[in-house]
C-alpha cells in the first residue's frame, strides 16, 4: 500500500469517527416505504386507465379479431413452482412432475401431459392435451428468431396450434410443443447441468471441501462428505448411481449397459442423484465413443455417451498414456451440474504412475 | 415492518450511514440516503435468495442512488480549473494534508469516489465493487487508478501552494 493509500484510509476513518451519531432508522425506512407504495398504488390505478383507454375502447368497439396462432415464448421465464426437471442432452425443460417422460413410441394418455425424448409420437398413438417432444431435425423454412431466457432461437407456430423451437446453441436441439402447458414448458427451455459439466478445464488446485481418490490409474476428486466404497455396481443403460457416494469396481456391471428405449416414467422420478462410480475392468464391447473433451499428451479421455441422452448419468471412458484398458467413469449430473463439473475438470492420471 | 428487516436495520444501518456520508461527504445527506436504499430494499427484500442478500443488495441500492443523484448534481455545478480556497490551505501538517485530500475528493467522480470508499474504507474486494456497482473489474481498477491519480495531483498542487 503506497503513502497516499494509506493517507485515504486513515482520513476515511477519522472523518467517520468525527461525524458518526447515533442512528434510529428504522421509522424513517417504514415512511418510505409506505409513501412509495402510495406512490405506486397511485401510478398503477392511472395506469390501468390508460390500459383501458388504449386497448378496451378500441377492442369493444371494433369487430372481433381472430386470435394470435402463435403464442409468445420470447422472454425469461422461471421454473413454475412445483414442476420438475427434465434433461435431455444440453436441454433442459420443465414440466408437471406427473407428466410421462419416454422414447416409445406411444408414451401414453392417461395424464395431463407427455414428454417424448429422442423420438417423435407415432401418428396412431393416442396423445394427451400437452405433448412436448425433445428431437427432431432442424427446423426448415422461414420462422422467426427470439430469444428465450438468453439464447436465440428460432420458432414457428404451426396451424394445428403447435408451437416448434430450434436452439443451435443446446446442440441443434429441436422441441415441439402442443397444448397451452407444453408451450408454457416450452418457455423453461434452459441449458441442461450437463452444459455446466462440461464446460470446464483440468485444474490444478483441489477444489475446496472436495477430497482426492485414486483408483484405475486416474485420480479424481469428489465431495469430501460423499462416502467411498468398492463393490459391484448394477446396470440398466448406466449404472445405477447411489446418492452421494464414490464406488470403485473392478469388475463390469451387474446386468449389463444395454440402452433401450427408454420407458414412459413420471417426470417426478427423474431427478438424477448426483455421484459418481468408477469402474477399472475390461469393457466387453465398449460403446461407441467420441472426444467430447479435451484429451491432452497425458490422457485420452471420450465420452461413451455422446451428452444427448435423457438423464443425467454422464459416461467418460479415460486412457492414461500407457494404461492398456481403459477406466470408465460415470458422473451422475444431478442438481445444476457443478459438482459434476468440478469432478471433471480435476481428472487428471493417478499420481503414482 | 418484518422482525429480520428490522433487525437487519438495526445491526447494519450505522455502518451503511458511516459509507454513505464518506460517498456524500455530509452525515445529514448519508442518513437520507440510506433511509431511501432502506426503504427500496425493504419493498424488493421478497425477491432476495435469503437474509445474507439483504446487505450487499441496499448498498447496490444505495450507491446506483447516489451516483444518480451525482449526475444530477454534475449538470448544475460549473466546473473550475484549480481548486477552490480550502480549510487547510496554510501548513502541509497531516491535518491540512487529509483536508485538501478530503476536498479533492469532492472533485472526483461519483464512481471515482464510491469505488476509493468501497477499497479503503469498506475493504471490499474489486469483484465486490464491480458486483456492487454492476460494472466489471477492470472498469473498478480503472476508476481506483484514476482516482488515485487525480487526488495525487491534488496533494501536488498544494504541497506547491504550501511552500
Amino acid at each position: 500500500m503506497n503513502e497516499l493509500e494509506y493517507e485515504l484510509r486513515e482520513l476515511f476513518q477519522g472523518r467517520v469517527e468525527e461525524a458518526e451519531r447515533p442512528v434510529n432508522l428504522l421509522p424513517a425506512v417504514r415512511r418510505r416505504a409506505s409513501q412509495s407504495v402510495r406512490r405506486r398504488v397511485g401510478a398503477g390505478a392511472l395506469a390501468g386507465v390508460a390500459v383501458i383507454a388504449a386497448v378496451v375502447l378500441p377492442m369493444v368497439l371494433r369487430q372481433p379479431a381472430a386470435s394470435s396462432p402463435s403464442p409468445e415464448i420470447s422472454g425469461d421465464h422461471a421454473e413454475p413452482r412445483g414442476w420438475v426437471p427434465v434433461d435431455y442432452g444440453k436441454a433442459q425443460v420443465w414440466v408437471p412432475p406427473s407428466w410421462l417422460v419416454g422414447s416409445y413410441a406411444c408414451v401414453g394418455s392417461t395424464t395431463q401431459g407427455v414428454v417424448y425424448v429422442g423420438t417423435t409420437p407415432d401418428a396412431s398413438c393416442a396423445t394427451p392435451p400437452n405433448v412436448l417432444t425433445l428431437a427432431g431435425p432442424k427446423l426448415n423454412g422461414s420462422a422467426r428468431i427470439v430469444r428465450i431466457n438468453g439464447m436465440t432461437a428460432k420458432v414457428r407456430s404451426a396451424a394445428s396450434g403447435s408451437l416448434s423451437v430450434y436452439v443451435p446453441d443446446l446442440g441443434n436441439m429441436q422441441l415441439t410443443a402442443r397444448g397451452p402447458l407444453a408451450i408454457r414448458a416450452l418457455g423453461t427451455l434452459r441449458p441442461s447441468p450437463l452444459v455446466t459439466a462440461l464446460s470446464g478445464s483440468p485444474q490444478a488446485a483441489l477444489p475446496t471441501g472436495f477430497r482426492w481418490h485414486e483408483f484405475g490409474g486416474i485420480k479424481f476428486a469428489a465431495p469430501a462428505n460423499w462416502a467411498s466404497r468398492h463393490g459391484t455396481v448394477a446396470a440398466a443403460c448406466s449404472p445405477s448411481i447411489a446418492p452421494d457416494t464414490v464406488v470403485l469396481s473392478t469388475t463390469p456391471p451387474i446386468g449389463g449397459l444395454l440402452c433401450a428405449p427408454y420407458a414412459p416414467v413420471p417426470a417426478g422420478y427423474l431427478g438424477g442423484p448426483q455421484g459418481i462410480v468408477v469402474i477399472a475392468a475390461p469393457q466387453a464391447s465398449p460403446p461407441p465413443a467420441r472426444k467430447c473433451i479435451a484429451s491432452d499428451r497425458e490422457m485420452r479421455r471420450f465420452c461413451a455417451q455422446p451428452p444427448d441422452g435423457l438423464g443425467t448419468v454422464y459416461t467418460l471412458y479415460l486412457q492414461p498414456t500407457g494404461q492398456k484398458k481403459a477406466t470408465v467413469m460415470y458422473i451422475g449430473v444431478g442438481g445444476r451440474g457443478r459438482f459434476a463439473r468440478k469432478i471433471i475438470d480435476s481428472i487428471r492420471p493417478a499420481s503414482g504412475r | 415492518m418484518d422482525e429480520e428487516f428490522g433487525e437487519f436495520v438495526a445491526a447494519r444501518g450505522p455502518s451503511l450511514c458511516r459509507t454513505a456520508f464518506l460517498l456524500t461527504g455530509d452525515w445529514q445527506a448519508g442518513e437520507d440516503l440510506v433511509q431511501e436504499a432502506l426503504a427500496k430494499t425493504y419493498l424488493r427484500r421478497r425477491r432476495l435468495r435469503d437474509g445474507a442478500a439483504l446487505e450487499p443488495y441496499t448498498r447496490k441500492v444505495m450507491l446506483s442512488l447516489f451516483l444518480t443523484a451525482r449526475r444530477r448534481q454534475w449538470r448544475q455545478e460549473l466546473p473550475h480549473a484549480e481548486l477552490p480556497a480550502g480549510e487547510a490551505l496554510g501548513g502541509l501538517d497531516e491535518i491540512a494534508e487529509r483536508a485538501w485530500l478530503w476536498q479533492a475528493l469532492g472533485q472526483l467522480s461519483g464512481q471515482q469516489r464510491a469505488v476509493l470508499v468501497l477499497r479503503y474504507f469498506e475493504d471490499l474486494a474489486e469483484a465486490e465493487i464491480a458486483a456492487a456497482l454492476g460494472c466489471s473489474a477492470g472498469t473498478v481498477k480503472a476508476h481506483a487508478a484514476r482516482g488515485l491519480d487525480r487526488l495525487r495531483k491534488v496533494i501536488s498542487v498544494s504541497e506547491e501552494w504550501s511552500r
